[in-house]
């Protein structure tokens, strides 16, 4: 992996008696897609506001462009693009003044930019924010937080309450610009297609604490099914069952291992999962 | 600088609208304020227009800035999006203090620019007082913004807030011996703001800025702390559940305050002149000054002590009536009294009368004192205009064996049928006739009323309207005076025995009063009035027109308030004479009131409120 440009070592951060973050140790490499997948209240979004600034957190590391900060500093802040998970302008503002506000506050703000990814996204500068669509205002919402060229975006959930087409059109639209200009993208979500359509790297948060991070295609070798077992079979070093039940009369088991190849010390027939079955293998209780 | 550029301009597009309708709004509420006091007959400056203006209309701009620049911010819940953008809370929150307080402080400014203007060409003004004026002004927006933002922030809370601090600082008021109304911003808000030309009002200034300090600390703190999620979980519309707690607080709290009703231990006024007349146990002195008064002062202390004791008995008041202190005045008409307001809002009721005077109506003052102490006992109640012929009434049958001044109310008969209206419309009736003739109007139908139904249908009459207040929001169940009057006495009965009552002779000559309003130079016009007697006037008769300029509302004006013009009537002549220096012009709203005083009080032969042509 590349030098990190988001790094988190020990993240924690408490909400009165509940703990959102417990000890969250993070990695994101320059360049890098980077799914966080969580089950609602997992503290995705919590995190998001750790890394952008809006909350500090309890303990912990936070290393943002190699700068370790605690309340992320606005020069920092300034570098950052951020799509929040709910849009919540100024609806008596047009697109474009909002945009004439937004570019206030970023040195770097890039009319040119910001115009390509509105006509892109088909945005009408010259309505009122008030009379748009959730979609509409999502993708108003990565306009914006393109229009300043970060060399970081941070989407927190962003396709949440977009029909099935909008979602698609919006994430292909991050990945293509993530391909196109190679910024690091960080985006959190509990949709596993979403991760499987654009990331390149993925983090499984489970109750404050990474439960995985690693490549999709490594997450998929690390974890298997057998399929009608019968009787107990012997775990080897290096791999843990996750699941043994029974479904419409066939009993399946999943296994974890540490390394692949660690399953060939089983003896089993194995099959692999789906990436969405793997994730809540990982945080089924 | 960018990013507060940024904010401010956000915040300017956003309200800007609202600001020029609020300049413009309050820009003609201190047009209408500057007319008010430029006509005002009690006008001492016309920066009592900006004072005005600072104490009802400032505090409203300021809770209309602090709904739009705060509360809606968080209710709308748009402060996410802010937090969003590479900008500190603090910045935020800085820009909406700056803007508040930059709005507020230039409507305040010129509210007092217009009135110094105003000012100007009326007064003679010193740096030193306007610097004053502005001083005091920038204490009270400084503090009164800082309080209203903080409450703001406070959301949904806010309003129990501004109720509750309301109850408290009523409680502090009414049950304490702690002066709100002297206190930090309300002292710099009160009838100083304008009036103190030099001294600086140190104590009142450090008390506001601390109270601005706090209210800021607490607006950062709301603000800031839990990274704004207080602020945020406040501004969050009330549950159901929350505004019925709140409503049966707030019911519960204004029940227990009615209940307990409570009340400041005033400090009791002292005569402390070695010439006084102290009768400690009844509440009464008697300051006489000159040492001949001496036995007048202690004949008409042991009288007022005695009607004391009687109007509490009869009255069944608990508490002893009084404090009353009477002071000599002898350069007063014989028939003139003179009420005086108590420093410090001290307990009790001061008068100053010409005792030991020529022609002075001992009984007349003590009946007149009744009034006052009645009315003190019951906190103004016995004065509502409904009311007050009884609490007259009641006075005249404590004092007088007879009805009092017959011929003065044979007067009132000689003009107007007796009829209860003529009562209850006390106020105009002392307006049109003069006080006087009320109260012996007054005496006539208390007096009637006992021939018919008795002394004690009367004093359990009186006792019911004259009652000390009832807990405020019980007030407006109790009966009207007329409804006790009508369950009282049988009002045919009544009226035979007033009719009989007022067919006594009238002293007072038959004669007519007039004015004509004439023009004169430019707009100006002349006022002429005159007497026309049937019979020649009795020797010595004086006449008088009173008069005074009357403001946009129909206040009644006491007669202290009149200016008057008096001669001896056998010098008016037919064509009267003419008003010097009225300074009457078209347009004009004034009370004109001829008056006819042949010895005892004057009385009112004509008054009429008059626009002049």
């Amino acid at each position: 992996m590349t030098e990190p440009l988001v790094e988190t070592r020990g993240l924690v951060k408490r909400y009165g008696k509940v703990g959102a973050l417990a000890g969250l140790d993070l990695r994101v490499g320059a360049g890098e897609v980077y799914g966080f997948l969580g089950r609602n209240g997992a503290g995705k979004s919590t995190t998001i506001r750790v890394l952008m600034g809006i909350t500090k957190p309890d303990g912990g590391l936070v290393r943002l462009f190699g700068e370790a900060v605690r309340g992320t500093p606005v020069h920092l802040r300034q570098r950052i693009g951020y799509v929040a998970q709910e849009q919540t302008f100024y609806d008596w503002m047009t697109a474009g003044r909002l945009a004439k506000f937004v570019s206030r506050f970023y040195p770097t703000w890039d009319d040119a930019a910001f115009a390509h990814h509105a006509r892109a996204q088909a945005i009408p500068l010259d309505r009122k924010v008030g009379g748009f669509s959730g979609g509409m205002k999502m993708k108003l919402a990565l306009a914006l937080a393109l229009g300043h060229r970060p060399p970081l975006l941070i989407l927190d959930e962003p396709s949440a309450g977009l029909d099935p087409v909008a979602r698609r059109e919006f994430l292909e639209r991050v990945r293509e610009d993530a391909e196109r200009t190679g910024r690091t993208t960080f985006f959190s979500t509990h949709l596993v297609d979403e991760v499987e359509l654009v990331a390149d790297r993925v983090g499984i948060l489970d109750e404050g604490r990474m439960r995985y991070e690693g490549s999709v295609a490594e997450l998929s070798a690390r974890v298997r099914q057998a399929v009608g077992l019968v009787g107990e079979a012997p775990l080897a070093p290096g791999v843990r069952r996750l699941s043994d039940r029974e479904l419409r009369g066939v009993r399946r088991t999943v296994y974890e291992a540490e390394h692949p190849a660690a399953f060939g010390a089983l003896g089993l027939a194995l099959e692999p999962l789906p990436l969405e079955e793997i994730f809540i293998e990982m945080v089924r209780r | 600088m960018r990013r507060l550029g940024g904010l401010l301009e956000k915040e300017l597009r956003h309200h800007g609208a609202l600001l020029a309708m609020l300049l413009a709004f309050v820009g003609s509420i201190d047009l209408v304020l500057l007319f008010g006091a430029s006509v005002g007959p009690r006008t001492i400056t016309m920066l009592e227009a900006h004072a005005n203006f600072t104490r009802v209309f400032l505090p409203l701009v300021a809770l209309a800035l602090g709904h739009r620049l705060v509360v809606r911010e968080y209710h709308e819940r748009t402060q996410r999006f802010l937090e969003a953008l590479p900008v500190r809370r603090i910045e935020v929150l800085a820009v909406k203090l700056g803007l508040g307080l930059a709005v507020l402080g230039l409507v305040a400014a010129l509210s007092l620019g217009a009135s110094a203007l105003a000012a100007a060409t009326r007064e003679p003004l010193t740096l030193r007082w306007l610097g004053l004026v502005a001083l005091r002004t920038a204490a009270i927006v400084t503090t009164l913004w800082s309080a209203l933002f903080a409450m703001g922030l406070l959301g949904r809370w806010r309003v129990p807030t501004y109720l509750a601090i309301g109850l408290v600082l009523v409680f502090l008021d009414q049950g304490t011996a702690f002066e709100v109304g002297r206190f930090g911003p309300f002292g710099l808000a009160g009838e100083r703001l304008v009036l103190e030309r030099f001294a600086v009002p140190w104590e009142e200034l450090g008390v506001s800025a601390a109270i601005a300090a706090g209210a800021l600390a607490l607006a950062i703190t709301l603000a800031l702390v839990d990274e704004g999620s207080v602020a945020e979980s406040l501004a969050k519309p009330m549950s159901r559940r929350e505004r019925i707690a709140v409503g049966v607080v707030l019911a519960l709290a204004l029940i227990g305050f009615e209940v307990v009703e409570p009340r400041r231990d005033k400090p009791v006024y002292a005569m402390v002149h070695p010439q006084t007349v102290h009768r400690p146990d009844a509440r009464v002195s008697v300051q006489h000054v000159d040492p001949s008064l001496r036995q007048d002062a202690e004949a008409l202390a042991d009288a007022i002590a005695g009607d004391l004791v009687r109007a509490r008995e009869a009255l069944g008041y608990r508490a002893p009536l009084g404090p009353v202190h009477v002071a000599s005045r002898p350069s007063l008409p014989a028939h003139a009294r003179e009420s005086v307001a108590l420093a410090d809002r001290a307990d009790g009721v001061l008068v100053r009368a010409p005792f030991g005077a020529p022609g002075f109506d001992a009984a007349g003052l003590r009946a007149w004192l009744l009034e006052r102490v009645v009315d003190h006992a019951t906190e103004g109640r016995a004065a509502f205009e409904p009311n007050a012929w009884v609490r007259a009434g009641s006075a005249a049958l404590l004092v007088h064996e007879r009805p009092p001044a017959p011929g003065l109310a044979a007067f009132h008969r000689r003009h107007r049928a007796p009829r209860y209206e003529a009562l209850a419309r006390y106020r105009r009736t002392e307006e049109r006739f003069g006080a006087e003739v009320a109260r012996a109007l007054a005496a006539s139908a208390a007096f009637a009323f006992v021939e018919v139904a008795g002394s004690d249908a009367w004093w359990a009459f009186a006792r019911e309207v004259l009652a000390p207040p009832p807990p405020g929001v019980f007030a407006m169940l109790r009966p009207t005076a007329r409804a006790r009057f009508e369950a009282a006495v049988d009002p045919a009965a009544f009226d035979a025995a007033w009719e009989r009552a007022l067919t006594a002779p009238s002293d007072v000559p038959r004669a007519r009063g007039w004015i004509a309003i004439e023009p004169a130079e430019g707009r100006l016009r002349a006022v002429r009035w005159g007497v026309r007697f049937e019979a020649p006037p009795p020797p010595g008769a004086r006449c008088a027109l009173a008069h005074a300029e009357l403001g946009p509302f129909d206040e009644v004006l006491a007669d202290a308030d009149l200016a008057r013009e008096e001669v001896a009537c056998g010098a008016l002549g037919e064509d009267g004479a003419t008003l010097a220096g009225g300074g009457y012009g078209a347009g004009d709203r004034a009370l004109f009131v001829v008056e006819l005083a042949t010895g005892g009080a004057p009385v009112r032969l004509l008054a009429e409120r008059r626009e002049l042509d």
